[in-house]
């Protein structure tokens, strides 16, 4: 657990005395280890839109409705220079077209959807269902298993190695940049293992304009945006997105998923028996599990729910604290798999919402099909205390699952 | 107010009255009907609105655009009569337009 000392940054002159909270996005949300508690807390102790002295200076967001106003407002919540925190800004790291505006954001969106969109992510699902059944077989007699190391980090990795053509033998390799960039607080953690990165990526890139073949690289080379190629560099850029983007989140969405019906027997049991509720046990999960906090930059000197914010000024949206909002849905804390709709903004909303949304839920709903069919009913650990991470994306550091070894 | 017409894949059929000047996605989201998802909530981003014009209907309407045909490559079974529901806006000619939806958008 890192001690560095946290910095308060100076409140501007146009945030109001009754607006701040001090709220430290990485510290103040693994209080207790246990995140979602931390964000949904914010409900009862801080006002819905408040200002944060932490990690730069900024606003945050804890209901649904203002959320939804956020996202679905681009023209005035700009994805453009929204770096957050503000070490990701010194190192000034391209995530197109996460941290572009529209038009230019549609249209290299509409390049991620050739492979992402739902026509496509279907031919995927037995692919997946090949790699997580061999990730079962790895562990289903030893009676319990590291789950983050041994099924949740892996299948997402294998996934997006196996959609983008990359060599699986470089698996190992993978999975510890992957850990270096992702779990790395500091800047300064972060760099060699960026750095190998994309020195793999631009190989990569290399061979694909040797022998152009029908993965998402060869696609990006041979594509045009207003009538032009993109530039090697945009290209790596894009798989520089592709590849933080769609790793960590599904590990933990697959984590924090499997630890509840760890420790929720009757639930797990209810799934086991009715694998058919397993899409929309998803939904009602992912909902209470939202994970990400997501930034935005003011465009322009405006009001929020009468509240001035000036051009410039950050916005981050709890999508946690949004998704859990009783203000939307009643007893939001509690996973009610009978709910008839479980509205949520995990995926976020608006044009930047996930773009790989389809193939996560697939990777979800495959996990939890054959994982129910084949592991006899888990647990947690007897010593097992969560310890959870706490930033941009928040996350578990390590779920120990037990079960019943074969004899 | 205009009525839109959506028929799930079922065959059960629903008559919506729909507000001039908003979205046909939002006309079915707002009045509960199942199946239309529309995840990045109207933005052309997420190829989960995904319905069938009626094809007595299909010329009637205003075509769709760079961005609508962009992201139509990527729904589920799409044919020459799918649309992009939030790429739809209602006016007051569409009185009985049909939709139909699709089994799946996901």
């Amino acid at each position: 657990m890192p001690t560095a000392k946290r910095k308060l940054w100076p409140i501007p002159d146009h945030v109001a005395a009754d607006r701040i909270f001090d709220f430290d996005i990485y510290a103040d949300s693994v209080a207790g280890g246990d995140v979602h508690s931390a964000h949904m807390a914010l409900h009862q102790k801080a006002p819905d839109v408040f200002f944060t002295p932490r990690n730069g200076g900024h606003w945050m967001l804890t209901r649904y409705a203002d959320v939804q106003k956020l996202m679905l407002n681009p023209e005035s919540f700009s994805s453009a220079d929204s770096f957050f925190p503000p070490d990701f800004a010194k190192f000034r790291i391209r995530l197109p077209p996460q941290d572009m505006d529209d038009p230019e954001h549609m249209r290299y969106r509409l390049l991620l959807m050739k492979f992402l969109a739902p026509k496509q992510v279907v031919l995927l699902e037995s692919r997946i269902r090949e790699l997580m059944t061999a990730l079962i077989d790895n562990v289903v007699d030893k009676g319990g298993c590291e789950f983050m190391a041994e099924v949740s980090v892996p299948l997402p990795v294998k996934t997006f190695m196996s959609v983008m053509h990359m060599d699986l033998a470089r698996y190992a390799q993978f999975v510890k940049w992957a850990n270096g960039i992702l779990a790395a607080e500091s800047l300064w953690q972060r760099l060699p293992h960026f750095m190998r990165m994309t020195w793999y990526l631009k190989s990569l890139i290399k061979q694909r304009k040797k022998n152009p073949g029908d993965d998402p690289v060869s696609m990006l080379l041979a594509a045009t945006v207003d009538g032009q190629r993109l530039s090697d560099k945009r290209v790596l850029e894009v798989c520089n997105l592709l590849f933080l983007a769609g790793l960590d989140t599904v590990t933990n969405a697959m984590t924090f998923i499997a630890k509840h019906l760890a420790e929720n027997p009757a639930q797990q049991q209810r799934l086991r028996d009715h694998p058919e509720q397993i899409p929309a046990a998803i939904e009602e999960l992912m909902r209470r599990y939202s994970f990400l906090n997501v930034p935005r930059r003011v465009a322009q000197d405006l009001e929020f729910n009468g509240i001035k914010m000036r051009k410039n000024d950050i916005v981050v949206a709890s999508l946690s604290a949004a998704s859990n909002d009783e203000r939307t849905l009643s007893c939001p804390a509690m996973v009610d798999l009978d709910r008839p709709k479980s509205p949520h903004v995990a995926f976020n909303t608006g044009p930047h919402n996930c773009a790989g949304a389809t193939l996560a839920r697939l990777e979800l709903r495959v996990f939890l099909e054959e994982w129910l069919a084949r592991v006899p009913p888990f647990t947690v650990a007897e010593n097992f205390r969560a310890q959870a991470r706490g930033g941009p994306v928040m996350a578990l550091e390590r779920l120990d699952l037990r079960w019943q070894k074969k004899s | 107010m205009p009525q839109i017409i959506f028929i799930q894949a079922d065959g059960a059929q629903y008559e919506v009255d729909a507000k001039v000047g908003e979205s046909v996605m939002r006309a079915a989201v707002d009045n509960g009907i199942d199946g239309i998802i529309a995840e990045c909530g109207g933005s052309c981003s997420c190829a989960t609105c995904h319905a069938y014009v009626d094809p007595a209907w299909l010329g009637k309407i205003p075509a769709a655009g760079e961005f609508e045909q962009g992201t139509l490559e990527g729904v589920m079974e799409p044919e020459d009569n799918s649309r992009l529901t939030c790429q739809i806006e209602v006016t007051p000619d569409m009185d009985g337009i049909i939709f139909r939806i699709p089994k799946r958008q996901l």
